[in-house]
């Protein structure tokens, strides 16, 4: 083995070990960021809006760092959306908890949205589809939201509502 | 050149000596040892990370009856709606070590989910499986909670009960100073509910002698006010309620909606109901 062959091998091992031991990447800004943590929404071109956009699609902090708002909060929501939500037929042994998850951006345009079903015992399950589209199109109604605030500056945020479901109809709105 | 060799040479041994170490020190570790080193390199990444996740994964797979990475790994995905993923792993941490997390898992039902029998369910079997003991699930005295979860379900007189019990027990302990002050206006609203206006309102008192900015306890202190038609005293708790309000004071959770969580349109809505000068 030549000089120099030895001594890139042994630097670079060294380094790569070194590197291992000792560099510990912290992500900008002390919140979750990136496209890659729990619950990260990627645009989906088979059924996002495309006019909606993220402000900065790196910095989409949790609904908890930086709180977003919907008029006073989950009050408003609820007042709102009471009218339509009584209509709903119920569907007996219908059960469970339905979340709609989505981004509100900056300018407070909402969009995005992935829905999430457990049973009562939080495993998977899937609600009817009539009534899963109804509480979706229910959430799509939320528009003009107060975006949340990163370091004094408004930012997008990830936003979540459940509908608590019991025989089919809604009787809570969490969380 | 021979010193360029020698240095090469020292420098691939000083590589080679290095890697055989770091693989003799992860090779006398015990499952449970590697472990808890995963778990400790997680928390130098915020929560929900791609990187905290992976390390949580790589405790779970080094020890797979070490409860403490399935909590950790579970919060994220719970407090982001994923409750599938989060309570698979949550209820995995329960059954490893059920006296560590039972009281974790009934207050993400009771505040989060409000899944009250469930909520009722851990706590009451972790205060069964831990006899003379008061446990504190997620800081808050049991009997707290448990008339809570009561209170949310309208089981009125258990959680008079459990609500009394938290008070008596903490009074008779630490002093009447150390009890959590929302047991007083909980049990005002179960009082209420039961048809004893007079027991809420001295259980209102009580609160607010204990804590004068309580704006819950001012609201409510005027609902009860206005119910035995005192209008003119239900208007100044209102009124109260509305300046400690509007000043940022009241109870308030960034992951999920309080109990009875006051909002100030309610306060204004009852002022006008009450036609205050």
């Amino acid at each position: 083995m030549s000089v120099s062959v030895s001594v890139s091998l042994s630097v670079g091992l060294v380094v790569a070990i070194l590197a291992c031991l000792l560099v510990q990447c912290r992500p900008k800004g002390g919140l979750e960021v990136g496209v890659d943590k729990v619950g990260a929404i990627a645009f989906d071109p088979s059924t996002d809006d495309p006019a909606f956009r993220p402000c900065d699609e790196e910095r989409i902090a949790e609904y908890y760092r930086v709180f977003p708002r919907y008029g006073e909060g989950l009050k408003t929501i609820r007042d709102q959306l009471r009218p339509a939500l009584e209509t709903l037929p119920g569907i007996p042994g219908e059960n469970g908890y339905l979340t709609v998850r989505f981004i509100v951006n900056c300018e407070g345009a909402a969009g995005r949205y992935r829905i999430l079903e457990v049973d009562p015992g939080y495993r998977p399950k899937s609600f009817p589809a009539p009534l899963r589209d109804f509480l979706l199109g229910q959430t799509r109604e939320l528009q003009g939201w107060t975006p949340g605030r990163q370091e004094g500056e408004p930012s997008d945020s990830y936003y979540m509502l459940t509908f608590k479901i019991r025989d089919g109809r809604v009787v809570d709105l969490l969380p | 050149m021979k010193a360029l060799k020698y240095i090469a040479l020292s420098l691939l041994s000083l590589a080679l000596l290095l890697a055989v170490l770091i693989w003799s020190f992860f090779a006398s570790l015990t499952p449970r040892e590697r472990a808890e080193f995963w778990f400790v390199q997680q928390k130098g990444y915020p929560q929900g990370s791609a990187a905290e996740q992976w390390r949580l994964e790589r405790a779970i797979r080094a020890d797979s009856s070490f409860a403490p990475a399935f909590m950790e790994k579970s919060v994220s995905h719970n407090k982001r709606g994923q409750f599938a993923v989060g309570f698979a792993l949550l209820d995995h941490a329960v059954e490893i070590d059920p006296v560590e997390y039972l009281g974790y898992r009934g207050f993400v039902k009771l505040y989060m989910l409000r899944d009250y029998e469930g909520a009722l369910r851990d706590f009451e079997r972790l205060d069964s499986l831990t006899p003379g003991v008061r446990d504190a699930p997620w800081g808050e005295d049991i009997y707290y909670v448990l008339g809570l979860a009561c209170k949310q379900r309208g089981d009125w007189e258990r959680a008079l009960h459990y609500f009394s019990r938290s008070i008596e027990e903490t009074t008779r302990e630490q002093g009447e100073d150390w009890v959590e002050v929302r047991n007083f206006w909980y049990r005002a609203l179960v009082r209420l509910a039961l048809g004893d206006p007079e027991g809420a309102l001295a259980d209102l008192d009580t609160a607010l002698r204990l804590f004068p900015r309580f704006t819950e306890a001012h609201f409510w202190r005027g609902k009860v006010l206005a119910e035995l038609e005192r209008s003119e005293e239900a208007c100044a708790a209102a009124a109260g309620a509305l300046e400690l309000f509007a000043a940022g004071q009241y109870y308030s959770d960034k992951y999920y909606e309080l109990p009875d969580q006051l909002y100030r349109s309610d306060i204004e809505t009852f002022l006008q109901e009450l036609s205050c000068r």
